[in-house]
């Protein structure tokens, strides 16, 4: 009787992570890459200070350090244990591995005559992993597969045959960071930092500053990171156009410079300031913007913040040149653990010279953390274009994600 | 009150003021004249590649449809003119502002209808030649 016990604990946990690593390769051979995955939401509301505290990205993003992973779980979820594979399996401390992976559900209504889209799909499987090579140098990678929402063939037969050939990599870089805090340098690929880096690639100042869906650059970027400042200054070129499919992009091909900083206040409160300077055969653009973050303990409320004018010039259309604005507000509630709901507004304006040429969105969210490891989100968006009904144009997306975190 | 603490709340001040910024913004603004180039190399850089080579779309990852203009204006131009999806001098009958316009078809793009003033930009376009 003694020694059953622990021989049926040991085959407890040999089905669970047998069951977990079929459901991690069933979800990476049908769901797709998509972004290293951010919750600027988490900064202050998590009482964590800044985003290098919970992943190994100095500027925030892809894979949790251990002290993320124990957030995840003691703050964030209602429960459960963040550690990789739920702590069954400890992994060397040179070795970081994780993943993130999305389904989808969507109803998507724009004004077509055939009515709104219904579309379920596999949207997110990306493989983290981190190699210390010693105290101060690792090479980071991310490996996924990309989701494409409207297939020519839709079937699981389809995603699975197409499956092979659609695999990538957003990140791949080495870092040298000797410390938490302090200096770092990193050559690669990835996001420069710039912004707020949600989740969701459709918020417009993700979408029009070069932020969106594989749009990561390669970069030669470096900066400082202390526990109430930081900044961050990257050189980045476009992926090659005509490369193989794991290290291909989309996106403008601009190679330029972006810069970030950010003062941080009593661990409640943020402001920022960034430029980007993006220089292509077609365009060139100048960014400059402000980021702002202020969390209200009292109300359990994270406000956000930021907005972006973009000077935009054409080399070949008779010089013409334009401005742009770009800006997101939002404020996110978390009325107990577990739970953050959110409202936001957007705008883009496309040519602050013609009228007309400007969007609005008004988003709805809401996030259920009900174990560590797993996420329900629920996304409402409506979107105004131009002047709304006199163009024609609106559009109205209702989501629901669900989400698992190796 | 504590120089430290008059620096905190000015500070706070300015990230609730950067926060608020995009409000001022949010009638947006600009005339009712469209001084824009109705030439490709603008409509390109400007509406099409950000609004329709996106990566779900017509990217060089995805190229829904086997349309792909992500890979260069030229590309982009041959494609539009090749497949008939503009016809030049003729925009009742080309097949782009049927999209655009979601008429006889779903909308393009999936996610947003452009600003009619951008559709009329690419009607323009087409109804005075395809300029480069």
């Amino acid at each position: 009787m003694g020694s059953s016990m622990p021989t049926r604990l040991r085959l407890v946990k040999r089905v669970i992570k047998l069951g977990l690593s079929g459901l991690v390769l069933a979800v990476v051979l049908l769901a797709g890459a998509r972004d290293a995955a951010a919750y600027p939401q988490f900064q202050f509301s998590s009482g964590t200070n800044r985003c290098g505290q919970c992943h190994y990205s100095p500027s925030g993003g892809g894979l949790l350090t251990s002290w993320g992973r124990d957030e995840s779980a003691d703050t964030i979820s209602m429960g459960g244990d963040g550690a990789f594979l739920h702590g069954l399996v400890s992994l060397p401390s040179w070795l970081g591995v994780g993943g993130d992976f999305r389904f989808a559900l969507l109803d998507n209504d724009v004004g077509s005559p055939s009515g709104g889209e219904l579309a379920a799909f596999p949207m997110q499987a990306d493989v983290y992993g981190r190699a210390a090579i010693n105290d101060s140098w690792s090479i980071n990678a991310t490996i996924g597969v990309r989701g494409i929402v409207r297939p020519d063939d839709g079937s699981i037969g389809g995603r699975l045959g197409s499956a092979a050939g659609d695999i990538m990599s957003r990140e791949h870089y080495v870092m040298w960071r000797p410390s938490a805090t302090g200096p770092y340098a990193r050559v690669g690929r990835f996001f420069a930092p710039f912004g707020l880096r949600f989740v969701e690639h459709v918020y417009y100042v993700r979408r029009y500053t070069g932020y969106d869906l594989y749009e990561e650059t390669y970069n030669a970027s470096g900066g400082y990171v202390s526990d109430d400042w930081e900044v961050h200054a990257t050189l980045f070129a476009p992926p090659p156009k005509n490369t193989i499919e794991l290290l291909a992009g989309t996106g403008p091909s601009e190679a330029g410079f972006a810069g970030y900083g950010e003062l941080r206040l009593a661990k409640t409160s943020a402001i920022a300031v960034q430029t980007r300077l993006g220089f292509g055969d077609l365009e060139s653009r100048m960014t400059g913007g402000l980021v702002g973050k202020l969390w209200v303990e009292k109300a359990k409320i994270l406000f956000l913040g930021e907005a972006d004018l973009i000077h935009q010039s054409f080399s070949t259309a008779a010089a013409y040149s334009q401005n742009q604005f770009v800006s997101f507000a939002g404020a996110d509630f978390y009325p107990a653990r577990g739970i953050m709901a959110g409202v936001a507004y957007e705008r883009y304006q496309e040519n602050l010279g013609v009228s007309r040429t400007g969007r609005n969105a008004y988003d709805i969210q809401l996030n259920v953390f009900p174990w560590a490891h797993c996420e329900a989100v629920l996304l409402g968006r409506y979107q105004l274009t131009g002047q709304g009904a006199i163009d024609g144009g609106t559009a109205s997306l209702v989501m629901l994600q669900l989400h698992y975190y190796l | 009150m504590r120089p430290g603490n008059s620096l905190t709340w000015i500070l706070r001040a300015v990230g609730v003021l950067a926060a608020l910024t995009p409000l001022a913004f949010s009638a947006g603004c600009g005339g009712d004249t469209d001084d824009r180039p109705e030439k490709f190399s603008f409509i390109y850089p400007a509406i099409i590649e950000p609004s329709c080579a996106t990566a779900s779309c017509h990217s060089n990852y995805t190229r829904a449809a086997g349309v792909n203009f992500g890979l260069s204006e030229d590309e982009a131009y041959y494609q539009l003119v090749e497949r008939n999806f503009v016809i030049k001098n003729d925009p009742a009958d080309s097949e782009l502002l049927y999209r655009l316009n979601a008429k006889g078809g779903n909308r393009m793009p999936p996610d947003f209808a452009l600003p009619q003033v951008d559709i009329d930009l690419i009607s323009n376009w087409i109804a005075n030649g395809i300029a480069q």
